[in-house]
């Protein structure tokens, strides 16, 4: 089952000339046991903002449920500790 | 018990009896609501992501305690009154410490690990500013150095 759907849009997209991206995306958290979520913990939290400090989906991170639940609170948190922005500086 | 951690950012232009004062208040009120206290951590002065009341820095330090819960809303009422205090945050750290002198103990040997690590982490950031400075002393001869024949050949390409 799941192999026909992850071939069909493989087969369709070569033929529209473009390339599949079909990179393994495994939660960051999950695959290093060591490392946990902190709010104190600025720099890890920034690898998970975007340049405009938004909360990068999980779509795109990679990352599990979980692992993203426990990630937005961090970041929710250490916003209000100005610790992380919330968006950067407009001028 | 339960486990709190206590994050308070005071503002960096406090008169220098302003932070003890306020270390005791909070440690009072874990007294008086009969918790213990387990540690205090100071992250320094850092600089803030974004300005609070006009600042751009903020002296940060943490607090953890055991208590009921009961400890909390005084405290942060405390904060919330203190014009000093830029932002506060409470967070439930452990729901259930049931050994509570071990942690104690534990908390003691975290807090002078804490202690430590920052010790070092003085020393680094004095060694790198003598070293700054160091290069300012040296630079400004060479930077004259280069600048000066530059400057002298736009002023011909102009005229």
């Amino acid at each position: 089952m799941v192999d026909v759907i992850a071939k069909r849009p493989a087969k369709k997209r070569r033929r529209a000339g473009r390339k599949m991206f079909s990179r393994h995306k495994v939660c960051r958290f999950c695959a290093d046991k060591e490392i946990d979520i902190d709010y104190k913990d600025a720099k890890t939290l920034r690898i998970f903002l975007t340049e405009r400090c938004k909360i990068i989906p999980r779509r795109i991170s990679g990352n599990c449920a979980r692992h993203q639940r426990r990630l937005t609170t961090a970041i929710k948190r250490a916003r209000h500790l100005a610790l992380v922005p919330y968006t950067t500086a407009h001028v | 018990m339960r486990e709190y951690e206590f994050v308070y950012v005071i503002q960096p232009d406090a008169t220098p009896e302003r932070e003890p004062e306020l270390h005791q208040r909070i440690d009072q009120v874990v007294v008086d609501q009969s918790g213990r206290f387990l540690l205090r951590d100071d992250w320094g002065k850092r600089r803030l992501a974004y300005e609070i009341k006009k600042f751009q820095k903020g002296h940060y330090f943490q607090v953890n305690f055991l208590g009921s819960g009961k400890e909390i809303g005084e405290i942060e009422r405390l904060m919330r009154l203190d014009a000093d205090i830029l932002r506060y945050l409470s967070v439930l750290a452990n729901d259930e410490v049931a050994d509570v002198e071990t942690r104690v103990v534990e908390a003691a040997k975290q807090a002078a690990e804490q202690a430590q690590r920052r010790a070092e982490r003085e020393a680094e950031r004095a060694a790198r500013e003598e070293r700054e400075k160091e290069r300012e002393r040296g630079l400004p001869v060479s930077d004259d150095d280069d600048e000066e024949p530059r400057f002298r050949a736009d002023d011909e390409d102009e005229e």
